[in-house]
């Protein structure tokens, strides 16, 4: 079983973490790095009876548990259904019991942070004897593992049927697709749940600190959540360039002049940004604000697509570089300095786009 | 019935100097020296480049055809491609050995944004469609197709608009074989327009007609068969 615990690992969890440090290492920063770490124990030793004691916050944490199972869940079937795991359908071979602890193993293992956390809330649960609630979070977890391993399992015994992953509904756009609308389909019909979670995540933190109450009109907070918003598009961002090396590499040789092209991102971009745009009007922020927000949330996002012409593919160094363009914007924000910022970032896209478009290469 | 494939170019260009030159080209995949081109002169007619796997074949025709960087001068008559690679691309279609297309997408979105950037009138993109038998499927999106219908699409991409060259990598791989004379019509029809063509292909070649012009990748040379 060792072989094949090594290329379950090596296909499918290991391309998960890749996916998603940046999350996870988001997550972890507000769950311990906002608290004063002499108060670190005793925060989460509270927050953990608050869980074990009130069962409408026990919901509301096994929700976003299911979140995280069904954001592993997507991955794990959008990379079965890929040509090139196609291999996997051996797998099938195997008997069910054969197939069962393996894949119980890869899931246990991309749940990890989940199952750490939860292990900590079932110690404290016994040692406050709080057995039934305790309970609840260990059945919660064997269920919720059992069950993902049973649909990841009933997916590889019908790979050879190449059925379309299919969480969410797909938008069809019935009218001729432009090419800004390439990009938008990639994300609506091969990853609608990343771009769920990114929208999802991006709204919610800018509605957050539009709580914030202030003595007078101040753009700054909104500005601040949409900064938190921006960099959950890191994924986004990453998955545009994969698309056009992959898919979209055709687009190289039609005759598209250099500014046609950044303008094709550009509308890309300013779509996807629409919801909070939209946010940001209906909370009343004035339309000059708005204008210039939107100017500079769109060069933030082509900002971090253009500099992937200049690197190879590397998903770390790319959240290293998003968690450090967040903190300078943050700092910058602080300082009402956003519209300097986005002017530099708007002559720092073009420049590095007519420079490295065409000199990028994959296995460079 | 006889079907005029072939739409006159809506801009201007010297006929009599419809050279594709090479010069000084080198190519490397990291410390792996692929390609080493003195000079190359491709002037009309039809091309194949024959070579080993690995040999830099596909390689050269994606220099040719403006998709990856190398060091060196590509250009067709005073049409450079670093200088004006948007001028340039619009003198060279090019079509890979394997394409992939956005599976979400229907042949007929790509159809029309190959027409759109390279400016190709409808009629000529529904005679396209017709003689290659694409017209059953290509509403339906490209995730649907098999590999030899996703070959046919590419090859009506790749005749699509008003190329002076058409570069097409493997050609004959995965298409049935009713649609390979569709693939020598055509060839011979914009061959007589003044089209050239550069080919790769493990498989003869075999034009009624038509005189091929034998090139080998060899060595990261090019030499004249």
């Amino acid at each position: 079983m060792g072989a094949v615990i090594r290329v379950l690992n090596k296909v499918l969890v290991k391309k998960f973490y890749e996916r998603n440090v940046g999350l996870l290492f988001f997550v972890f920063y507000l769950m311990f790095g906002v608290v004063e770490s002499n108060q670190l124990v005793s925060y989460h030793h509270a927050l953990m009876f608050a869980v074990l004691t009130s069962p409408i916050f026990l919901l509301g944490v096994m929700g976003v548990w299911i979140l995280y199972s069904a954001k592993y869940l997507q991955l794990v079937l959008s990379e079965l259904s890929e040509p090139h795991n196609q291999f996997l359908k051996d797998y099938s071979r195997l008997w069910q019991p054969q197939q069962f602890w393996p894949m119980l193993f890869s899931i246990f293992i991309m749940d990890q942070p989940v199952l750490i956390y939860s292990a900590f809330i079932v110690g404290v649960g016994i040692a406050s004897q709080l057995y039934w609630s305790t309970l609840a979070v260990f059945v919660f977890h064997t269920v919720k593992l059992v069950g993902s391993v049973w649909i990841v399992l009933n997916r590889i015994n019908s790979l050879h049927e190449r059925k379309s992953v299919m969480l969410l509904p797909a938008i069809r756009w019935p009218w001729r697709k432009y090419f800004p609308f390439f990009y938008v389909g990639h994300f609506t019909n091969q990853l609608p749940l990343a771009l769920l979670f990114t929208k999802a995540f991006s709204l919610f933190a800018i509605i957050g600190f539009l709580q914030i109450t202030t003595d007078h009109y101040d753009n700054r907070t909104a500005l601040m959540g949409l900064l938190f918003g921006l960099m959950a598009h890191s994924v986004i961002i990453f998955e545009s360039r994969r698309l056009e090396e992959t898919y979209l590499t055709f687009a190289r040789g039609l005759p598209i002049s250099t500014v046609k092209r950044l303008g094709y991102l550009c509308l890309f971009y300013s779509l996807l940004l629409l919801p909070e745009l939209l946010l940001l009007v209906v909370n009343k922020l004035i339309w000059y604000d708005v204008l210039l927000i939107g100017i500079f949330a769109t060069s933030y996002l082509l900002h971090q697509h253009t500099r992937l012409y200049r690197h190879p593919f590397n998903i770390d160094k790319h959240t290293t570089y998003t968690f450090g363009l967040f903190l300078v914007s943050f700092m910058l924000v602080l300082f009402k300095l956003f519209w300097l910022e986005a002017a530099v970032l708007s002559w720092l896209t073009f420049y590095h786009y007519q420079r490295d478009y065409y000199n990028f290469e994959i296995s460079a | 019935m006889e079907f005029s494939f072939y739409i006159k170019p809506r801009f201007k260009l010297k006929r009599t100097h419809r050279m594709l030159s090479i010069k000084k080209l080198r190519k490397n995949y990291g410390t792996q020296h692929i390609l080493d081109v003195p000079e190359l002169t491709f002037d009309s007619g039809l091309y194949w480049v024959k070579g080993a796997n690995g040999s830099g074949k596909s390689t050269l025709l994606k220099i040719i055809g403006g998709l990856i960087p190398f060091e060196g001068d590509v250009r067709i008559d005073d049409i450079n491609l670093r200088k004006h690679p948007t001028d340039y691309r619009r003198l060279i279609n090019y079509v890979e050995a394997e394409p992939l297309y956005p599976p979400y997408l229907t042949g007929l979105d790509l159809i029309a944004f190959f027409g759109a950037t390279r400016t190709a009138n409808q009629q000529q993109i529904d005679r396209l469609i017709e003689a290659f038998h694409v017209g059953s499927f290509i509403k339906n999106p490209v995730g649907t197709y098999s590999s030899g219908m996703v070959k046919k699409l590419s090859l009506v991409l790749a005749f699509i608009g008003n190329p002076r060259y058409i570069l097409l990598d493997e050609p004959l791989v995965t298409i049935d074989k009713d649609s390979v004379p569709i693939l020598y019509d055509l060839v011979k029809t914009f061959t007589v327009k003044g089209v050239n063509f550069i080919f790769t292909s493990h498989q003869a070649f075999e034009i009624e007609g038509a005189a091929v012009k034998e090139l080998e990748v060899k060595d990261q040379r090019i030499w004249v068969l």
